[in-house]
């Protein structure tokens, strides 16, 4: 009984995995695939015919990696804040965080159209980076996991001179790699795949990361498109291979806490 | 795991890097330079020469050029059909700006550099060849002269030719004595450049640089992937090799801008398109040696550099192999001695 249970989670996993690669298999089996056989012209016209592409893929990247710094610094000092200091309106603030957490993107849009424009930040990146960075579920996460920071080991590093820089650099985050790494990895997927705010506050197609201008390949270029699919995927790749311990690991502390 | 995560991906990433900086060259020599005609409110007499007509295996075609968005944003070309070809001319035109000549062979969607004055001229040979046998054919100007013919390749001197060269225009002018039934097939002959010969074969040794920087790169790659088992051993010799990783960065991107492909040598649709090389380098090598067989100057002394070049980028790339080879083999000793030793354990 126990064998043919076991059979039959394997199969069902199996088929779950099956149904996750086959639309990536798709796309790649499609990519070098046109009306008239197997080609690589595709490949040809994203990596060396021109640079419109890679030049995308290099812009996104470093919008992605701003966003995700910025995010990382302002959630380490409001995770810490929160995790380690005592002060009048910390639950209600925390809970007004939470609340600002489950609000979907699109709800935001307005208001941050509407402030971005009276600051004189529409069809510029920082209309991108700026709302990005303030996203609250990194402070939620980093909150979590530097509560798991025993009290004493900032006790002893005060003792021995450490200021709340000192504790927070030399102590604090390397003790929360994992959190840190988890946030980070968060963040930076959330912008690597945004979409509706570059819609939103970019006027300028040139100015569109990869993630929206794929959107506007003409439907001539579809293996082009599907390149660029494998292109878009690479980042991402990259980071969950590297970090994908961490990222289990990061989680499961913020929801132990 | 992670090491091996890191060395592959950061293989990727060099190759998207490599792939960048290339693909802005490739762009640059693959735009086209075309000569345009603009007609504004055209009238019922308003006509241009069939000269502006293009051939391929799907017929003759004429082409307009406009601006475009998106990801096709720039000055792309687009075939007008509704021309008529009546007397050498072409008539029934929209407004617009009308393709004459191109630098080479054009594609519709693709992207064009428009000539704009101050126009550049420069003494030039051109090397005719007809596969059938040379026409009746007559010059179209004074100042060209045939100085060297045999039975299917004309050698012409034309000081202050046109910059760039482009096939279309140079065949106008030797080709003045036209058939009936000239501009209903694509043209046997075909017109190349010494001047562009000459700067196609200066690129040979800087592309023979690329190779061997990209394959010296791979090398320290994999060096450096050897190197990561102990970072913090080899921490020394790691940065060494960063170091020699950047400089190479730095010289393929230095060699890119001394490759300077002329357009007329170049295939309409990717420049790895070695077939297309193959045939138009061996039509025009076989005539410039019937030319120098029949006392050509220009002709022999273009085949020598050409060979000379060749040898000297054949010896480039064997070099490139060998050092990046050299780097693989030797490089463990060269590491070793940028390496930590390991600390002895002290004997009790």
């Amino acid at each position: 009984m126990k064998r043919v249970q076991a059979v039959l989670t394997g199969a069902f996993a199996f088929a779950l995995s099956v149904l996750c690669i086959v639309p990536f298999a798709y796309v790649l089996l499609r990519s070098f695939w046109t009306d008239g056989g197997i080609t690589f012209q595709s490949y040809y016209d994203v990596f060396l015919g021109s640079p419109q592409y890679l030049f995308r893929f290099w812009k996104s990247l470093a919008l992605a990696v701003c966003i995700a710094f910025g995010q990382l610094f302002i959630s380490i000092l409001a995770g810490y804040g929160f995790a380690k200091y005592k002060f009048p309106g910390r639950n209600a603030l925390f809970f007004l965080m939470m609340i600002l957490m489950t609000l979907p993107v699109q709800v935001m849009l307005i208001p941050n159209y509407l402030m971005l424009s009276y600051m004189d930040l529409l069809d510029t990146y920082a209309a991108l980076v700026l709302p990005s960075v303030f996203i609250p579920i990194g402070a939620f996460i980093l909150t979590q996991s530097f509560r798991s920071i025993s009290e004493s080991v900032i006790d002893a590093a005060m003792l021995d001179g450490c200021g709340v820089p000192r504790i927070l650099i030399w102590v604090a985050v390397p003790m929360n790699k994992s959190g840190i790494i988890c946030v980070f990895l968060l963040s930076f997927l959330d912008a690597w795949n945004m979409v509706e705010q570059p819609i939103a506050y970019l006027k300028d197609f040139e100015q569109y990361p990869l993630s929206v201008a794929l959107a506007y390949v003409p439907p001539a270029d579809t293996t082009a498109h599907l390149v660029c699919c494998m292109l878009v995927i690479l980042p991402a790749l990259f980071l969950f291979t590297l970090f994908n311990k961490e990222l289990v690991e990061g989680i499961v502390l913020a929801e132990v806490k | 795991m992670k090491r091996r995560v890191v060395c592959v991906f950061s293989l990727i990433f060099w190759f998207i890097i490599l792939c960048t900086l290339l693909s802005i060259r490739v762009e640059q020599l693959m735009k086209p330079t075309v000569e345009i005609r603009e007609i504004h409110m055209p009238m019922p007499n308003t006509s241009i020469s069939a000269d502006a007509l293009f051939y391929d295996e799907a017929g003759m075609h004429l082409y307009k050029v406009s601006p475009s968005y998106g990801w096709d944003a720039g000055m792309r070309v687009s075939e007008y059909s509704g021309y008529v070809l009546q007397n050498d001319r072409l008539s029934n035109l929209d407004n617009g700006s009308f393709v004459l000549y191109a630098t080479h062979d054009l594609r519709p969607n693709d992207e064009v550099l428009i000539r704009e004055e101050p126009y550049l001229y420069m003494d030039d040979i051109w090397v005719a060849t007809y596969p059938n046998g040379i026409p009746a054919y007559s010059l179209a100007a004074d100042n060209i002269t045939a100085e060297v013919q045999t039975d299917t390749a004309l050698l012409l001197s034309v000081p202050g030719a046109d910059y760039p060269f482009m096939e279309g225009r140079a065949r106008t002018w030797i080709e003045t004595v036209k058939s009936e039934d000239y501009y209903m097939q694509a043209p046997e002959s075909a017109v190349y450049s010494l001047n562009d010969l000459y700067r196609f074969i200066n690129s040979a040794l800087p592309m023979a640089l690329l190779v061997s920087l990209i394959l010296f790169s791979i090398a320290i790659w994999a060096r450096c992937c050897s190197l990561s088992r102990s970072c913090k051993e080899n921490g020394r010799a790691l940065l060494i090799n960063s170091i020699l990783a950047a400089m190479t960065l730095l010289g393929i991107i230095l060699t890119l801008q001394f490759i300077d492909l002329p357009g007329s040598l170049l295939p309409s649709d990717r420049i790895t398109h070695i077939t297309c090389y193959v045939a138009k380098l061996s039509a025009l090598f076989s005539a410039l040696r019937d030319l120098a067989q029949n006392g050509s100057v220009a002709a022999d002394s273009a085949l020598r550099f050409a060979e000379s070049r060749l040898i000297l980028s054949g010896l480039a790339v064997l070099t490139g192999a060998v050092l990046s080879a050299g780097k693989l083999v030797f490089g463990r000793k060269l590491d070793r001695t940028h390496s930590k030793p390991k600390p002895k354990h002290a004997a009790w």
